[in-house]
């Protein structure tokens, strides 16, 4: 059995003349492409979810060292109608591809850079957000609340 | 014979003596302590096969629906939806249950439904007494601007002669109840959806994990064990038909319900009539 699932990802953009891509995948399909510019974005999308369990992520690029700072705020993620800020705390994470020299110059210090990172939602750097779920979705937010 | 005053403005369902003595056996078991206790799982087979059971009304594609839920009766199924869209996510079409209008919700002409938004409509409807004369129209829409139709079928059970094709791929859900029929004192009913989505009907349903409102669920089963699905037609339609014929008004779907001639707009209640001749 499957059910048609209704998504949308709200974000937060900050950039000056070098935007961010942003790539969304559910699974392995791959759903939404854009170089975004500064400012609000409500990305609305369907998918037909087999029952089961599934995968959205968010592959944040665009990042150099060479590029004015950017920011990308995943402000929230609405699945079904249910806006799952609650879960996206606990059961997303965030995996940086953390910029070089300052990675290794953090390590050098003795920092241990966090990876990945639980609930994470403020994509700085380059970096792919993930949300594990299962299909159907209703029972996914009801065992979560139980 | 039959006196053209009792024919009223006012709709009201039919109450007769069968439903009333149906409604003191039932206090009289629950105050004799009989036992009689159905729980909502017990009720819901129970509950789909009697309103699927009628043989006067034919339901096609109810098996794309495979997603069956225990209802408080159609306003629930309505406040479900509600609840689920926000006041102003969802739209209505022109001429609808009053319901929506007495908290200031607008129906629109079909022209002007807006794309992509929920619908929630009244089939059969109670200006014509039938399913909407534009209900071909309505589904030809849906489609092409991809809005999600739910159906509240509250007055199906007075209904008869009425065919619907469910297997439509805009058709969402439906919703049915006892409560126009003889239940309006314990409202009981079934949502099925072609998927299941989290509101409150699914969290009564799939959260509550317990003995929900088992005292109506009973009340609603013991009624269906002792009220035939097509109970107002089959009790009242030769009645009716003489009514009809001898006021020179008009049959409509609903048994209880007719149209006068002069005043076609709206429904006409013979209740009155029904009751005094039976």
């Amino acid at each position: 059995m499957s059910e048609h699932i209704k998504f949308e990802i709200h974000l937060d953009i900050e950039c000056s003349c070098v935007r961010p891509r942003i790539k969304i995948y559910v699974d392995e399909q791959f759903v939404f492409t854009r170089s975004m510019h500064s400012g609000s974005h409500v990305i609305k999308f369907e998918y037909t979810c087999d029952f089961g369990d599934h995968e959205l992520r968010i592959l944040r690029s665009g990042k150099t060292n060479k590029c004015p700072e950017q920011s990308v705020e995943l402000k929230r993620v609405i699945i079904d109608g249910i806006n799952i800020r609650n879960i996206i705390w606990i059961n997303s994470y965030n995996k940086n591809i953390w910029p070089e020299p300052w990675a290794s110059q953090q390590r050098e210090a003795g920092v241990v850079l966090e990876d990945p990172v639980i609930g994470e939602t403020v994509f700085g750097h380059n970096c792919t957000w993930t949300l594990p779920f299962t299909s159907p979705f209703y029972k996914y937010v009801m065992e979560w609340l139980r | 014979m039959y006196d053209i005053d009792l024919v009223k403005d006012r709709i009201t369902t039919i109450n007769d003596d069968n439903m009333k003595r149906l409604k003191g056996r039932w206090f009289g078991l629950v105050s004799g302590f009989a036992l009689y206790e159905c729980s909502w799982k017990t009720y819901l087979p129970k509950a789909q096969e009697w309103f699927l059971g009628s043989k006067l009304v034919t339901l096609s594609g109810v098996d794309k629906f495979p997603h069956v839920d225990v209802t408080m009766g159609n306003t629930q199924f309505i406040e479900s939806f509600i609840l689920k869209h926000g006041w102003d996510g969802f739209q209505i079409l022109n001429r609808e249950y009053a319901y929506y209008g007495l908290m200031g919700k607008h129906g629109v002409e079909l022209d002007d439904l807006e794309p992509n938004k929920p619908m929630i409509i009244t089939l059969p409807d109670f200006i014509t007494g039938n399913v909407r004369w534009e209900w071909s129209d309505v589904l030809r829409i849906a489609e092409e601007r991809n809005i999600d139709l739910h159906l509240d079928f509250a007055w199906l059970v007075m209904a008869r002669d009425i065919e619907i094709d469910l297997d439509h791929p805009r058709i969402q859900s439906f919703g049915m109840s006892m409560s126009k029929l003889h239940l309006n004192w314990n409202r009981a009913g079934l949502r099925w959806s072609k998927q299941r989505t989290m509101d409150g009907i699914t969290i009564l349903n799939h959260y509550y994990n317990s003995d929900i409102n088992t005292n109506t669920f009973s009340c609603a089963a013991w009624h269906m064990d002792n009220l035939d699905r097509d109970y107002a037609w089959n009790t009242y339609g030769n009645l009716n038909t003489d009514i009809c014929r001898e006021l020179d008004l008009g049959q409509t779907k609903f048994v209880h319900c007719v149209h006068n001639p002069v005043d076609k707009e709206r429904l006409h209640c013979i209740t009155p009539l029904l009751l005094e001749h039976a």
